[in-house]
């Protein structure tokens, strides 16, 4: 289709171009025609009719082929000079075909006819140029035509053979992918043109594909590596109940134990289900507008006296008329209480906890800080893994989860959340946005 | 009480059967859904303990149709995924109330004893008992052998939900529940705190301690037995 449309644009400007330079040429013909013809008058003035069809015949005859004719006859209409023959009435100034002037050629001639006395006198001009122009623009538009048709034909073919290649060599990555193989990546053309830009695009969304399931496969390892302690310790009382059991000794204190390991597991793999429910992201269908203060304070409250309790001091302040967020507020109380939780279960006498609120321009941000051990800088992404715990002996209590879920928390609501160094102790802030 | 537990896991069925009828209930067990769904039109019940999961026709769906049948018995959801999600449409169904698996028998009794007492607590009662310490809901105050105890508004709440359970055990997610409508479990002891705290007001400057400490469970008010 583009090719039809090409090559006619292509002809259509070629024709312009062929009429403009056949106007040019034949007003060259006509021109030199009527000076032909005074050259004659002037002739005749000066040597009469006798210097004048000698004239003639010179011009003929130093004429190559009939590039020029000419034709002198009396008032009778008699032949007195010249090389053609018919007298019949030719315009004073125009062309006519060469068949009228008795000619069996195919071309035109310019003519200037007039009276010199009693004689008549017609000049013409071959326009065999321009039919050789006529000719020569003809054959060229047509090869012309002809080669830009290949040239365009074997182009395209070339590009799509060229852009078959590209595709197949995206499916073929495709495939790979299928088949497992996630750091597959598609070669590029390096043009920047659409293939190669869609080719990015999947390039990122198999290296996401495969950011994932290496998330997946290490969570499912730290959850075997995790679960496989508390179940070990539950073999080893099992295994002392039995021994006791067959000396008719009490086991309780071992069954209380297992019952103590196994209330763990299970806490733990209700924590990983509800992380992985959070991540699926079903919960934002229940957002509504929320004012955090209307979180902060009462877990503030809740946890005040504890503090008292614990000889530690939690201190709120919330900045009033806070903008709203759009989230759910249970969710969003568990990730305060997590974060309480940890403060209270790392920061033992002497703690200080402090929450409080700004406003930025796009967000409200909750700062919640401890004057505890911290997080090393080193360690502050790892902590927000699933079962990632600081606390390599796992002696004091905890499933590893509680970070994690803040996590999945803070990025259900789009909010930033970032650990930081209290100096002594840790920064948990966290963006969430206004709009 | 007469309960009806439909649930298609044997063992947990057996675990809370024998429960209730230690505790010298009566408790009809179901396996799935329809028949759940006839028996409870059919007969009268004092409870319904529903898993959302079940063959026939599920959880959800047969307390639906059992709130359209008109039946107005309590229901008690057992899920086994603590997805909030699943106890918002829990109760959105028509049920009380929902009960994360596993759990441990003494708190699904003693959310079953608060449902099925529920009715009794919606007579207009403005000034709650036990032994000699009163709570006005009125005019918002405490007062124990005519001495007035000082409460901060969130213990009001606390001492007016165990009063208003007097004799029963409430556990420490239902108070955490009730009083501060909190859904997730803490760590640390803040719910003790608060308790202790409260005890200290109204049980220690006298003779007899109406607050107590159930073991393992919860906690119970209740005059001296």
């Amino acid at each position: 289709m583009s090719l039809a449309i090409f090559l006619v644009a292509a002809t259509l400007a070629a024709t312009a171009a062929f009429l403009v330079i056949r106007q040019e040429l034949e007003k060259r013909h006509a021109v030199h025609a009527d000076q032909e013809f005074r050259l004659m008058a002037q002739v005749y003035e000066k040597e009469g009719l006798t210097g004048l069809a000698e004239t003639i015949n010179t011009h003929i005859d130093a004429t190559a082929g009939r590039d020029k004719v000419y034709r002198l006859e009396d008032a009778s209409g008699r032949s007195l000079a010249g090389n053609f023959s018919v007298s019949a009435s030719l315009p004073s100034s125009g062309e006519v075909s060469s068949a009228r002037l008795g000619f069996d050629d195919d071309f035109t001639y310019f003519i200037r006819s007039g009276t010199l006395g009693d004689l008549k006198l017609a000049v013409g001009i071959s326009a065999e140029d321009v039919s050789e122009v006529e000719e020569v623009f003809i054959d060229g538009v047509m090869w012309g035509s002809l080669l830009l048709a290949a040239i365009s034909i074997a182009g395209s073919f070339a590009l799509s053979m060229q852009s078959d290649r590209r595709i197949a060599g995206i499916e073929s990555a495709l495939q790979q992918v299928n088949d497992g193989h996630l750091d597959v990546r598609i070669p590029k053309s390096g043009k920047d043109d659409d293939i190669d830009r869609i080719a990015t695009m999947i390039d990122k969304t198999i290296a996401a594909l495969g950011a994932n399931v290496e998330t997946n496969r290490q969570i499912s390892s730290d959850i075997a590596h995790d679960l496989k302690t508390p179940l070990n310790r539950v073999r080893i009382d099992i295994e002392s109940a039995i021994e006791l059991q067959q000396k008719n000794q009490p086991v309780i204190a071992e069954l209380e134990a297992i019952e103590g390991e196994v209330g763990n597991i299970l806490s733990t793999f209700d924590a990983l289900l509800r992380i992985a429910q959070i991540e699926s992201g079903a919960r934002k269908e229940r957002f509504e507008s929320l004012d955090l203060a209307k979180v902060i304070e009462p877990m503030a409250e809740f946890y005040s006296a504890y503090a008292d309790e614990c000889g530690a001091v939690l201190e709120c302040k919330i900045q009033d008329g806070l903008p709203p967020i759009q989230g759910d507020k249970e969710l969003l109380t568990q990730l305060l209480a997590n974060l309480f939780e940890n403060a209270f279960k790392h920061g033992g006498e002497g703690l200080k906890l402090e929450c409080q609120t700004r406003v930025t321009e796009h967000a409200v941000v909750v700062e919640i800080c401890d004057n505890g051990p911290g997080i090393p800088a080193e360690e502050r992404e790892n902590v927000l893994r699933r079962l990632y715990r600081l606390d390599k002996s796992r002696s004091k209590p905890g499933s590893g989860l509680g970070l994690s879920m803040v996590k999945a928390i803070s990025d259900l609501h789009d909010a930033k959340l970032s650990l930081g160094d209290h100096h002594p102790g840790l920064t948990v802030k966290i963006e969430f946005p206004t709009t | 009480m007469k309960i009806l537990l439909i649930e298609d896991d044997k063992k947990i069925a057996d675990y809370v059967v024998k429960g209730f009828s230690e505790a010298g209930h009566v408790c009809d067990h179901l396996e799935n859904g329809s028949d759940g769904l006839s028996q409870g039109t059919r007969e009268r019940y004092d409870i319904i303990i529903a898993d959302r999961m079940l063959p026939g026709l599920d959880g959800l769906s047969m307390v639906k149709a059992l709130r359209a049948a008109g039946t107005k018995t309590p229901v008690i959801f057992l899920t086994s995924v603590s997805g909030v999600d699943d106890r918002v449409q829990g109760l959105e169904a028509g049920g009380d109330d929902y009960l994360v698996k596993p759990f441990a028998f003494s708190e699904l009794a003693a959310r079953v004893a608060a449902l099925a007492r529920r009715p009794a607590m919606q007579e207009q009662e403005t000034v709650l008992r036990v032994h000699d310490l009163e709570l006005d809901l009125i005019r918002r105050r405490v007062t124990r052998a005519g001495k007035e105890i000082d409460l901060q508004p969130k213990e009001f709440l606390l001492l007016e939900t165990l009063m208003r359970a007097e004799g029963r055990v409430l556990t420490r997610t239902m108070l955490l529940e009730a009083v501060w409508d909190f859904h997730f479990d803490p760590q640390t002891s803040v719910v003790e705190t608060h308790v202790s705290r409260l005890r200290a007001k109204i049980d220690k400057p006298f003779d007899v301690p109406l607050l107590h400490t159930v073991r393992s469970t919860g906690y119970s008010i209740h005059a001296p037995r």
